[in-house]
C-alpha cells in the first residue's frame, strides 16, 4: 500500500459520521496523488479502520472494506475515463450502526438472474428508474425497458414512436422510450433511426417540444447513418401562442431547424422526411403574372381565393431574402393579420451542418420541405451535400409551386444519379424541364401517378399518336384543362441506364428519332397504361434506334395496385440475332416467389419457355384469381390472372407458328385474351 | 411417523455453525434434496454449505419449518412468465412478517434461497424487493439500497435533465 494512504485518511475520516442518522455516510476525500493511481491498486483487498463515537459515548472501531462498497467491485463496468471522476471521492455508507459483519450483501450484489427475476414483479416505469441508478442496473434494466417499446436492437434499427401527449402536464412523471434512450449511454451509434411523431392533436406546441427532446437525443449520439422522420399530423395549430403567430413560427423554425441540422452533422447519409406541414400556412404563394410563361397553370381554389397583396408590399420584401422565397414569376410572402412582411423566419442550414454534410440520399415525402419556412433549408442542404439519390414522393402541391420549386431543387443537385418520383402531382412540363438539367442521371423512376406528356406524333406511323392521345384523355382527365401546348424539347439523358416509367413516358422520351436519349439504356421497366400496342410500339422504337435493353413489363393485376404485379420482361430484338426473354412475377408475396425464366429466340421465331421455381401455394393464386374476377373491366385483369397462375405451371410459347404450347398442358388461367396480349407485346410487326 | 420423515440431517455453514434439522424441512431446498437423494447410506458427516452463513441459515430454516409439508412448486408452472406477472406481489401474512428483516439480511436470504434453490422463498424475497422499489425515483432507490452512483458527472447531468425535463416546458 502506498505510503501516506493511511495518514491521509486519518485526517478526514472521522469528521462526517453522524451517529444520529441511521445511515451515516463517510465521505473520504482522497489526496490528489491517489487520484491518479492506477486502477488495479483498488482491487487489492485492504481494510479500512474507522473509529467512531457511539451513542453511549464509547469509541468503537469499525473495519470496512472499501471494495465492498465502491463500484470497483464490478470491475467489468470499469473504464479509465470514469476512473478519475469517481476516485476523487470515496463514499462509504455504513448501513447500520450495529454493523458487525463486513461482507453483508447489498442490492447491487445480487446476480443478474435475480435482478431480472425481481423485474418480473415490477411495473415498467420502475425499469426506467432503476436504469438511472447506476451503470450495472442500466445495462440490465434499460434494455428491458426499451424492449417493452419494441426496441430490441437500438444500435441497428431504432424505431421510435413519440406520443404527442407523452409529456403533457397530466403525465409529467411518465417517462417514455425517448427518455430511456436519452440516458442509454451505451448507445452511441445508430444505423437507422426512425421517428414517428404520433400526435393525438394537431398542435405545434407539443410537436415542438418533442422535437426539442429528439434533438437532445440526436445530439448525444455520435453517428446515425439513416434517419426517417414521420409526422402523423400536419401541425398547423398554434393555440398556445394565442394571436402571436410570429413567436410560434420563430420557435418552430429554431426547434425544427435545430434537429434537422443536428441530424446532418451526425454524418447522416440517408434522410427521409414524411408528411407534416407544420407552419407552412404562415406563408402564402403568389404567382406573379408573367407574359413569358409558356403555359397558364391551373390555379387551385384555395390559392386563388387569397386577395392579392397591396402593390406597396412588394417593394417591402427585403433584398436579402434567399431565392427560395422569390423567383421571376412567383414569390412566397408572410401571411399575417396585420400584413407585415418583415417577420420572415426561415429554417437555416447551420454552418456546421453545411461543412459536415455527407448526405447522399434524400427522400422528400413531406410538402413542408418544399415550402417556407423549411424550403430554404432543403435547398441549401441539397446544394451543400453530395446528393446522388433523390426521391420525391407523396407530394401534392399547387402546380405553380412545383413550377417554382422544381428548378431550384434540380439545379442544386448537379451530381444527381438516381431520381425517383412517386405519387406526386408534378406537371409534366415542369418535370421535363427539370429532366433537361439532369445531365448525369443514370436511373429514372416515375410511377403511374405521374401525369404523362402527350406523345409527339410520328411521321412514320401517324395512327399511333392520335391513338395514344385519345387514351390519355381517358386516364388524365386533367390534361383537358390545359390547352395543348407545343411539346417541349425532349430531355437528353445520355447517361441513363435504368428507366422505370409508364408507357406514355417511355414513348415520349423515345420520341424524337434523331435524339440520343436512352443511348446507354440497359434496363427498361415499363408500366403499361393500356394495351399491348404501346409496348410493342416501344419495342419497335427501341429497335429502330438499335437499342437492346432488357425490358420488363410490369402489368398491374388490379389497376394501380402496386403491391401485386405480374411482369413480363425480355430483350428487344433490335439486334436481331439473339436475346433473352424473361418472364418474372413480381408478386409481392416474397422474394423467393419471383420466378425467373429465360428462353432464347432466334431467327425462326420466338420461344418463350417458362419454368417456375416458385412454391407459391395454390390458395394464394386462388385468392388472386378471385380478386381478378371481381375486378372486371380492369385493363390488367387477364394478365394478372395469368401471372398468378404462371407461378405454378411451365409454359412455352412458340410465336411464329401462332401456336401456343405448354409443357404441362394449357394452364387454366391462360385465356384467349391473354394469349392475344402476349402476342401483341411480342410481335415486332404490330 | 415414518422413519424417513424424522431423519435428522446435519448441515454446516460457512462460519462453522452446525444445524441438525429434520429431513423433510431440509428438503424444501431442491439443492439439498438432490444431494440427499444422491447419497443413499446414512452419513454422519454434516453437509457443508459454503455459501450460507449461520444467521442466514437460521432464518432460512425458520421459513422451511413453517412451510414444511407443502407441495413443492413444479418447475413447469414457474416457467410461464405471464402467470408470474398475474400473481402480482401479494405475499402471505406469515411470509410478510418473516421477511421483515434488515435489508442486508433480506439480500442474504435471497442469495441463500437462490443458492439452496428454494423457489417459494426466493419469490417472497424478490417480491419484497420489488415492493421496496416500486414508485421510487432513482435517487430514492440509491439511498434505500446504498448503491453508489457511478455515472460520470456529465451522464448524471443528462439523467437529471431528462427527469426534470417535464418541468421546464
Amino acid at each position: 500500500m502506498p505510503r501516506g494512504f493511511r495518514s491521509s485518511f486519518k485526517r478526514t475520516v472521522l469528521k462526517t459520521p453522524s451517529i444520529a442518522s441511521r445511515h451515516p455516510v463517510l465521505i473520504l476525500k482522497l489526496p490528489s496523488h491517489f487520484q491518479t493511481l492506477h486502477p488495479p491498486f483498488l482491487s487489492i483487498p485492504f481494510k479500512l479502520e474507522v473509529r467512531s463515537l457511539d451513542r453511549s459515548g464509547r469509541f468503537r472501531n469499525w473495519q470496512l472494506s472499501p471494495l465492498q462498497h465502491t463500484p470497483y467491485r464490478h470491475r467489468r463496468h470499469y473504464s479509465h475515463r470514469r476512473h478519475h471522476a469517481t476516485l476523487s471521492f470515496m463514499k462509504f455508507t455504513i448501513p447500520k450502526l450495529r454493523w458487525s459483519r463486513v461482507n453483508m450483501a447489498n442490492f447491487n450484489d445480487l446476480p443478474v438472474e435475480l435482478l431480472l427475476k425481481i423485474a418480473r414483479d415490477l411495473p415498467i416505469t420502475s425499469f426506467y428508474h432503476l436504469a438511472c441508478v447506476c451503470r450495472r442496473f442500466q445495462s440490465i434494466y434499460l434494455p428491458l425497458y426499451l424492449a417493452t417499446y419494441g426496441i430490441h436492437d437500438p444500435a441497428n434499427f431504432l424505431n421510435l414512436t413519440i406520443q404527442g401527449d407523452a409529456r403533457d402536464r397530466d403525465a409529467q412523471c411518465a417517462p417514455d422510450a425517448l427518455s430511456a434512450l436519452q440516458v442509454a449511454f451505451y448507445i452511441t451509434k445508430v444505423k437507422h433511426l426512425r421517428i414517428l411523431f404520433e400526435q393525438d392533436h394537431d398542435q405545434v406546441r407539443t410537436l415542438m417540444y418533442q422535437i426539442k427532446r429528439l434533438s437532445r437525443l440526436v445530439g448525444r449520439l455520435e453517428n446515425i447513418e439513416r434517419v426517417t422522420l414521420v409526422f402523423n399530423k400536419p401541425g398547423q395549430q398554434y393555440n398556445h401562442y394565442g394571436r402571436d403567430i410570429d413567436e410560434a413560427l420563430k420557435k418552430w423554425t429554431e426547434a425544427f431547424g435545430g434537429v434537422l441540422n443536428m441530424i446532418v452533422t451526425r454524418s447522416c447519409q440517408s434522410l427521409t422526411i414524411q408528411h407534416g406541414s407544420a407552419m407552412t400556412h404562415c406563408y402564402h404563394f403568389e404567382h406573379l403574372r408573367d407574359p413569358t410563361m409558356d403555359f397558364v397553370p391551373a390555379r387551385s381554389v384555395g390559392d386563388s381565393a387569397l386577395p392579392p397583396p397591396p402593390p406597396a408590399l412588394q417593394s417591402s420584401i427585403p433584398a436579402t431574402l434567399p431565392d427560395v422565397m422569390r423567383g421571376t414569376s412567383w414569390r412566397f410572402y408572410r401571411a399575417t393579420l396585420n400584413r407585415r412582411d418583415d417577420n420572415v423566419f426561415l429554417v437555416d442550414l447551420s454552418p456546421e451542418a453545411k461543412a459536415s454534410t455527407a448526405l447522399t440520399s434524400f427522400t422528400i415525402q413531406s410538402p413542408m420541405l418544399l415550402r417556407p419556412p423549411c424550403s430554404q433549408w432543403t435547398i441549401s442542404l441539397l446544394e451543400a451535400s453530395p446528393i446522388t439519390h433523390l426521391t420525391l414522393s407523396d407530394l401534392y402541391l399547387y402546380s405553380d409551386i412545383w413550377a417554382a420549386m422544381m428548378p431550384l431543387i434540380i439545379r442544386s443537385v448537379p451530381g444527381l444519379q438516381d431520381l425517383t418520383i412517386q405519387n406526386c402531382n408534378i406537371p409534366y412540363e415542369v418535370l421535363l424541364d427539370a429532366l433537361r438539367e439532369c445531365t448525369s442521371l443514370k436511373s429514372l423512376n416515375i410511377d403511374r401517378s405521374m401525369k404523362s406528356p402527350p406523345v409527339p406524333s410520328q411521321s412514320d406511323n401517324p395512327g399511333i399518336g392520335s391513338k395514344v392521345n385519345s387514351f390519355f384523355s381517358r386516364f388524365t382527365p386533367l390534361a383537358s384543362r390545359f390547352t395543348p401546348p407545343p411539346p417541349p424539347p425532349i430531355p437528353v439523358l445520355s447517361q441513363l441506364e435504368t428507366v422505370q416509367a409508364p408507357s406514355p413516358w417511355v414513348l415520349y422520351l423515345l420520341g424524337i428519332p434523331n435524339s440520343n436519349a436512352f443511348e446507354g439504356l440497359k434496363r427498361l421497366r415499363i408500366l403499361p397504361y393500356e394495351t399491348s400496342q404501346s409496348v410493342s410500339m416501344m419495342i419497335k422504337k427501341l429497335s429502330l434506334k438499335g437499342l437492346g435493353p432488357e425490358i420488363e413489363v410490369i402489368c398491374p393485376e388490379v389497376y394501380g395496385d402496386k403491391g401485386r404485379e405480374g411482369s413480363l420482361s425480355g430483350r428487344s430484338f433490335g439486334s436481331g440475332s439473339s436475346g433473352s426473354l424473361t418472364s418474372s412475377s413480381a408478386s409481392s408475396l416474397s422474394s423467393s416467389s419471383t420466378s425467373s425464366t429465360r428462353g432464347v429466340f432466334g431467327g425462326k421465331g420466338l420461344g418463350l419457355l417458362g419454368s417456375s421455381s416458385s412454391s407459391s401455394s395454390s390458395s394464394s393464386s386462388l385468392t388472386l384469381a378471385e380478386q381478378m374476377e371481381s375486378s372486371k373491366g380492369n385493363v390488367g385483369r387477364g394478365k394478372g390472372k395469368f401471372m398468378a397462375k404462371s407461378m405454378a405451371v411451365e409454359y412455352k410459347i412458340v410465336y411464329d407458328k401462332v401456336e401456343w404450347g405448354f409443357a404441362n398442358g394449357q394452364p387454366e388461367g391462360m385465356t384467349a385474351d391473354l394469349v392475344e396480349w402476349y402476342r401483341g407485346i411480342l410481335d415486332p410487326r404490330v | 411417523m415414518a422413519a424417513p420423515a424424522t431423519q435428522q440431517i446435519k448441515i454446516r455453514c460457512n462460519d462453522e455453525k452446525e444445524f441438525t434439522v429434520d429431513r423433510d424441512v431440509l428438503e424444501r431446498s431442491v439443492l439439498i434434496k438432490n444431494m440427499l437423494e444422491d447419497v443413499t447410506e446414512q452419513q454422519d458427516a454434516p453437509i457443508p454449505l459454503p455459501n450460507v452463513s449461520g444467521p442466514v441459515m437460521a432464518k432460512v430454516l425458520e421459513y422451511c419449518t413453517h412451510h414444511r409439508g407443502e407441495p413443492l412448486p413444479s418447475a413447469d408452472t414457474e416457467q410461464s412468465q405471464d402467470e408470474t406477472r398475474k400473481r402480482t406481489t401479494d405475499i402471505s401474512e406469515w411470509d410478510q412478517k418473516f421477511i421483515t428483516v434488515d435489508q442486508e439480511m433480506l439480500f442474504e436470504i435471497i442469495l441463500a434461497a437462490n443458492y439452496l434453490d428454494i423457489k417459494s422463498l426466493l419469490d417472497v424475497g424478490c417480491k419484497t424487493v420489488a415492493n421496496m422499489i416500486k414508485g421510487k425515483t432513482p435517487e430514492e432507490i440509491r439511498k434505500l439500497f446504498n448503491i453508489v452512483n457511478d455515472f460520470t458527472p456529465e451522464e448524471e447531468a443528462q439523467i437529471k435533465k431528462e427527469n426534470e425535463w417535464a418541468e421546464d416546458r
